[in-house]
């Protein structure tokens, strides 16, 4: 503690944020390193895109997650939205509908799915949790309806263009990502809607008090993260080349570890989209590492659980001592 | 004792409930339902059709009075399901190792005690949010339940094992009179023990009954031990009728357990609710789910009907609530 208030004493307080972004580079860093060391073919050109192109999902409903999360929300039903969202895009494709009419469909399927988890949270205030998890199994049942069972395969290549194409050498998913996160970023940081997401999740009654208006503010949050996980979907069914009812099913554990390992407080108002981006790669190059290792892939919903765990109960402890060495 | 009745007794004469006997919602709905579908479909109203549903909702009740438990004390446990699982899972593991039925029980729930132990551990000693610890923990249990069985079914057919499911005492099937002993022993437990009460007031007012005196950490702890244990029960209840434990068997029944709870009038906050209702939630959706059988609506529409109605019910529930137009 007294080093602490050396260091402020000679001006070199460190701004908490730059910390947290900090230590997660490092462990990002250090991962690399690791992986290196125990895999020759990590640091590749082809490899690193790779992880790159598999992070950009994951990014994608981070996004989503993130923005919900600093509400002091959350949304378990963004895979069985990214689910039926690509199911109705994908029906629609099949249906002979205009490819940026299908694609839109999808979208605004998802973000009415999200629209509703907002009403339940915000207008019925249900508790978050209840809400999506409800959604998740009535999105998941009716988008196993919907398919009748089977599995839609063999689009088009235009709209293949989305998951497996390049943009001047750049993959296609990586594009999506970029052009879904930098407006995100300015949305959070740089607009009254991005403050009164940051203040929501700080303090519902102050924001109420100070003339935010919250239940809008919710209900755009959740809409948002059901418009991410349909855009995440669409990518991902593109890539797959097929729209079946399970892809969604494993998308939720790493989503919310990937916003969570990157710094995003769960009791909300605090933390971003750029951690969410670590985040997303920390967890890529974890599942890439176990991969490459060999590690069988049935172990990967325990490691995954256990890392949800560790990164909250590691998170909070940080927060705990730096709030302590600040007071 | 009189401590149970201090909360109530507190309470000015005008805010108590109505003191002529009136029947919950959930019951109206659920004497809607059976003369429903006793009107439009033929089998449904027999003995063997209620027989079935006492046998289908055994397992439900008992998840239901796991997540009673837990809900009672404001908190909420989404890894029932897959601790179901694996429950099942190591009790079968157990016989196919030559061991006796009572030992593979036993596993069983040791088993399902342990994730309870940990998810309660996070939460209590880690402070972490339940529904986050109890995610991992779904993780973590399912992860496990697919390394175990690697991934496909595994079988038993040991007498003893399948009377457990298969075998009725009377005209009383198994799984139903284990489903109304633990009923009675956790009525016993929640009215008539320190246990029960310290519940009940944690759900109440948690920092109070803290100051009060009462280890409150410890009383949730073996809230989630106890909620554990019953989901395992269930699972080895389930892998006997089966004769198999199936990897994914439990996904999706911490779902209706925690929405049989709901819908049986538990609030998810202030620790409000009763075992009673939630009996009726069980009957509930354990009839919607027979009902829609006998009426034949296919396999494939169910989760969704059913998710749907749920969600419903349960936005219905606390709208009317909220405006006061029911208890």
């Amino acid at each position: 503690m007294t080093g602490a208030t050396e260091a402020r004493a000679r001006g070199w307080h460190l701004d908490p944020r730059i910390l947290y972004t900090g230590s997660r580079l490092f462990v990002l860093a250090l991962l690399c390193v690791v992986m290196t060391i125990a895999s020759p073919v990590f640091l590749t050109g082809t490899n690193a895109l790779n992880v790159l192109r598999v992070a950009s999902l994951l990014v994608i409903l981070g996004i989503g997650q993130t923005i919900v999360i600093l509400t002091a929300g959350i949304d378990l039903s963004i895979g069985s939205v990214l689910t039926f969202s690509s199911v109705i895009a994908a029906l629609a494709i099949k249906a002979g509908v205009p490819l940026p009419l299908a694609l839109a469909a999808g979208l605004v399927v998802g973000a009415a799915l999200g629209f509703l988890n907002g009403l339940m949270v915000a207008v019925v205030k249900l508790p978050a949790f209840i809400a999506t998890y409800g959604m998740m199994w009535v999105a998941a049942g009716f988008a196993v309806v919907l398919l009748k069972g089977q599995v839609i395969y063999g689009f088009e290549d235009n709209f293949r263009f989305l998951g497996v194409g390049n943009l001047l050498g750049v993959p296609m998913p990586i594009v999506i990502m970029g052009v879904l996160w930098i407006p995100s970023y300015l949305l959070l940081r740089h607009t009254t809607f991005g403050r009164s997401l940051y203040a929501v999740g700080a303090n519902q009654e102050a924001a109420r008090l100070s003339g935010i208006k919250k239940d809008r503010t919710l209900i755009l949050a959740y809409t948002l993260s059901g418009f991410m996980a349909a855009a995440a979907g669409l990518v991902f069914v593109a890539r797959l080349n097929a729209s079946e009812a399970g892809i969604g099913a494993n998308m939720l554990l790493p989503a919310i570890a990937a916003v969570v390992i990157g710094g995003t407080s769960l009791f909300g108002g605090e933390g971003g989209i750029v951690g969410t981006l670590i985040g997303a790669l920390i967890m890529t190059i974890v599942q890439n590492g176990m991969n490459l290792l060999g590690i069988e892939s049935v172990w990967q919903g325990v490691v995954l659980g256990a890392l949800i765990v560790v990164a909250v109960l590691l998170d909070q402890w940080v927060r705990k001592a730096l709030a302590s060495e600040n007071a | 004792m009189t401590d149970g009745g201090v909360a109530k007794s507190i309470r000015p004469e005008s805010e108590r409930p109505a003191a002529r006997a009136k029947l919950p919602p959930v019951a109206w709905v659920v004497l809607f339902m059976i003369a429903f579908f006793g009107v439009t479909a033929p089998g449904f109203f027999t003995v063997g059709n209620f027989l079935n549903i006492m046998l289908q909702g055994s397992v439900l009740l008992i998840m239901g009075v796991a997540a009673t438990f837990v809900i009672l004390t404001e908190g909420i446990d989404l890894s029932l399901g897959s601790v179901l699982t694996l429950a099942g899972v190591t009790a079968v593991l157990v016989l196919q190792g030559g061991q006796s039925v009572p030992v593979a029980v036993l596993v069983g729930i040791l088993t399902g005690a342990a994730c309870g132990a940990v998810t309660g551990g996070l939460i209590t000693v880690g402070k972490l949010p339940p529904f986050i610890a109890s995610l991992g923990m779904m993780g973590i249990a399912a992860g496990f339940a697919l390394v175990l069985t690697r991934q496909g079914a595994i079988y038993s057919d040991v007498p003893a094992f399948i009377f457990l499911g298969e075998g009725s005492l009377g005209i009383l099937p198994m799984p139903t009179v284990v489903a109304v002993l633990v009923f009675a022993v956790g009525w016993v437990g929640l009215y008539q023990t320190d246990f029960g009460r310290y519940i009940i007031s944690i759900g109440g007012n948690e920092a109070g009954t803290r100051l009060s005196g009462v280890n409150t950490a410890w009383w949730k702890f073996l809230t989630y031990v106890a909620a554990g244990a019953l989901a395992a029960l269930g699972g080895v209840i389930m892998a006997a009728r089966l004769g198999a434990a199936d990897p994914i068997v439990g996904n999706g029944w911490e779902f209706d357990a925690i929405a049989a709870t709901i819908l049986g009038g538990t609030s998810f906050e202030k620790g409000n609710g009763t075992l009673g209702g939630t009996v009726l939630g069980v009957l509930l959706i354990s009839i919607l789910r027979n009902g829609l059988n006998v009426v034949g609506v296919g396999a494939m529409w169910q989760p969704a009907l059913i998710g749907l109605v749920i969600i419903a019910a349960i936005v219905f529930d606390v709208l009317l609530k909220q405006r006061g137009v029911i208890q």
